[in-house]
């Protein structure tokens, strides 16, 4: 089950209009490429995705699931909306909540497990090997977890564990972290037990109806076996204008810490068919990547762009993130922005701070002139 | 829709391409992503005809695969779709089998032909590469009335042809009823081009012409095949206007390839590429098909690079044309000249 419901407003301009797992990333993908693909490659062939927040980019981008081989006779993929009906259906009120109110879909499919991901972050994980270690260790729920900094621990859910993976303890954002092992908002449950933890939080008015704050803290206090599968992969959640431009970056340079290959456990995106890249004679590409239908005559550095960009000569991008179809006139000057599709930045204007550190965001459609933003 | 689409996916078994050794007419890879078939097929798309035939010849494995369920040009439908008519020997010739003319290929689905249920059939080959707007081209057939409308270009650039035969395009429109007639005339040995037939006849039939004004590029050598792919990235422009946009765009199969990485001494003009590389050397007019990865050092330059090519560092390529997954080791030189360029069979390590 997919959390893609999520505003995720600290996105800015960039979600304005799309819910946070249909934003782009990467040139050719969107966030909720990474856990569709991951399930698929994982054997998973049943996935629910819950939408809220403006979702019809998002339900339009997935689609029948055909995109990830997820649209199949026995199972596939499910867009799974709020909707109006019984007392209980309503808004999804939180995480917990959302899936709690999609017991009736996860139960007709009698499975032995249930899978809950979140769908903004990126990374790239085998979940049938923590599926093995939950057998293995006959956990109630496993949590998936990454060791994070000290400086960053507060904005986690952080675990304690004994020495068998064990958690006794979970805080979820602590002031005082008392380790660095975070939860990464992956959940694996038994049917059953899942079933009985949701319905007793519905039941329980003081509840704020998730995952991190309510459903795991309770059940290690009622000495539920909840065990940690640590993870050590690349992995982040792009909720803020500036991690999600890093996650860019981190495509980029000699040595990419996440690196996007074409072999094995490959990542799955919807995209229309495009013309190949034509690069012209003044074009000056670095340390960027590029999609099909983009056109360059200009300098890239250090960028990442999207499907049929076109970047004139004499235009300038650097340490940037450019969405599918913008387009960069003669003379513009880009320095570390993201600039959403479809966007038009004029001749001769610059966009971004190339002294400062700041991001700048430039929303969908927009247009970038001398006199201004439209 | 009320016509019917056949295309021929070799027809030239005179033209000894090593690039069609192992792989027929039709699959042959074109500007990075695309194969021949995806031309004379998407204007078929694009024009709202829905049925197309694909007659294949020899070695058309790649060919099937290409084209699958017809689903990346949206054909992947209950009525009508994409279809390869695949071969088979017409017994009592002396040829091993397949067909050498289009009459002959046709003759093969003679009963379909017979019960099909549109007025109408374009009949195109696959070494003309253009962007035709063959909806262009049936409402110059119906104003005219024609009988048989046959395309011409007045911009067929190559290596070869003088006179007025140069300028006829491989496409011909005409009715269902025509095309059944010319099948059951007795075969002669100047049984290819509808034409050919219907000259004798000539003051009986409406035969008129569609002039295609854009960009033709005809293929029947290696020379062209080079020169006409190295020339797209002299004229950019051009390019673009081949492969089209938005509802005039030429479809092909697509693939779940990465965005390609140039690296940090990557230095490319001039150059067409595809998805998924990794090219961290000097790019000069070259096509760069996906998956490819250059190394440091390395200058590529007038050459043709297949799928899943790898080449090392300072390695340098002049004029050479690498079939898929050839991997050309470091410190190379390797080189052809622009009117005889060097062929690197599919698979070979340098």
């Amino acid at each position: 089950m997919i959390l893609a419901g999520g505003q995720g407003s600290r996105l800015l301009d960039l979600t304005r209009q799309t819910a946070k797992p249909a934003v782009g990333f990467g040139g050719k993908y969107r966030i909720i490429d990474f856990p569709l693909s991951n399930c698929v490659q994982s054997g998973i062939d049943t996935v629910g995705v819950l939408t809220q927040y403006q979702p019809l980019d998002l339900n339009e981008y997935i689609g029948n699931g055909d995109a990830w081989d997820l649209d199949r006779r026995n199972g596939g993929l499910f867009v799974l909306p709020p909707y109006q009906g019984s007392r209980r259906a309503d808004w999804y009120r939180g995480t917990a909540n959302a899936i709690y109110q999609n017991l009736n879909f996860v139960l007709k499919s009698a499975p032995q497990y249930v899978l809950i991901l979140s769908g903004d972050h990126i990374y790239r994980m085998n979940y049938r090997k923590m599926l093995r270690a939950h057998v293995e260790k006959r956990a109630a729920c496993t949590v998936a977890t990454l060791r994070v900094a000290k400086e960053e621990a507060s904005r986690f859910g952080i675990c304690n564990t004994d020495e068998d993976g064990r958690i006794f303890e979970f805080e979820e954002k602590p002031k005082h972290p008392r380790s660095d092992l975070a939860s990464m908002g992956i959940y694996i449950f038994n049917t059953d037990k899942l079933v009985s933890v949701l319905e007793r939080d519905a039941e329980n008015k003081a509840s704020s109806n998730d995952f991190g704050k309510d459903i795991i803290p309770t059940m290690i206090q009622n000495g539920e076996a909840v065990y940690s599968y640590a993870f050590d992969g690349y992995w982040k959640d792009v909720g803020t204008v500036r991690s999600l431009w890093e996650a860019n970056m981190d495509l980029l340079g000699r040595e990419p810490r996440l690196g996007l290959n074409n072999g094995e456990f490959r990542i799955y995106s919807r995209n229309l068919s495009r013309a190949p890249q034509v690069i012209y004679r003044d074009a000056d590409v670095k340390d960027s990547l590029i999609s099909e239908g983009c056109r360059i005559g200009g300098s890239v550095h250090h960028s990442v762009l999207s499907c049929g960009v076109c970047v004139e000569k004499g235009a300038v991008v650097r340490d940037s993130v450019i969405m599918e179809d913008v387009v960069i006139k003669a003379g513009a000057v880009v320095t570390r922005a993201m600039i959403d599709r479809r966007a038009y930045v004029d001749r001769g204007v610059t966009v971004g701070d190339t002294a400062g550190t700041e991001i700048t965001v430039v929303g969908k459609e927009r247009m970038v002139t001398k006199e201004g933003i439209f | 829709m009320n016509t019917i689409g056949f295309v021929f996916s070799a027809l030239r078994d005179e033209m000894q391409l090593p690039l069609t050794q192992n792989r027929t007419f039709a699959a042959l890879p074109f500007a990075c992503r695309y194969r021949l078939v995806d031309f004379p097929i998407s204007s078929m798309v694009n024009a709202g005809i829905s049925n197309i035939n694909v007659i294949a010849n020899y070695n058309y494995r790649s060919l099937i695969q290409h084209i699958g369920s017809g689903k990346d040009w949206d054909l992947a439908r209950y009525t009508g779709g994409v279809h390869i008519m695949s071969p088979y020997q017409n017994a009592g010739r002396d040829r091993q089998g397949v067909y050498s003319t289009r009459r002959e290929a046709l003759l093969h689905m003679k009963d379909y032909i017979e019960s099909m249920g549109e007025s109408i059939a374009i009949l195109s080959d696959c070494n003309c590469i253009a962007n035709l707007d063959y909806r262009k081209m049936l409402e110059t057939h119906i104003k005219n009335e024609a009988e048989v409308t046959i395309a011409v270009s007045e911009n067929i650039t190559g290596q070869r042809g003088e006179d007025g035969s140069r300028r006829l395009l491989p496409v011909c429109i005409l009715s269902c009823s025509l095309l059944r007639q010319w099948l059951s005339y007795d075969g002669t040995g100047d049984d290819n081009l509808p034409v050919d037939i219907l000259k004798k006849e000539r003051s009986e039939r409406r035969i008129c012409t569609y002039t295609h004004s854009g960009y033709v590029a005809k293929i029947e050598s290696m020379e062209d095949y080079f020169y006409h792919s190295i020339a797209l990235t002299r004229n950019p422009e051009v390019a673009e206007s081949l492969f089209g946009n938005g509802a005039q765009r030429i479809m092909t199969r697509t693939h779940n390839s990465t965005p390609t990485r140039y690296g940090e001494r990557a230095d490319v003009i001039d150059s067409l590429v595809a998805d998924g590389c990794l090219i961290e050397g000097r790019l000069e007019n070259s096509i760069v098909f996906r998956n490819v990865r250059i190394g440091r050092g390395s200058v590529v330059r007038n050459s043709i690079l297949f799928a899943g090519t790898e080449i090392g560092s300072d390695t340098v390529l002049d004029c050479v044309i690498c079939d898929k997954k050839v991997k050309i080791g470091s410190e190379r030189i390797l080189s052809g000249h622009i009117t005889m360029p060097m062929y690197i069979q599919k698979g070979r390590e340098v």
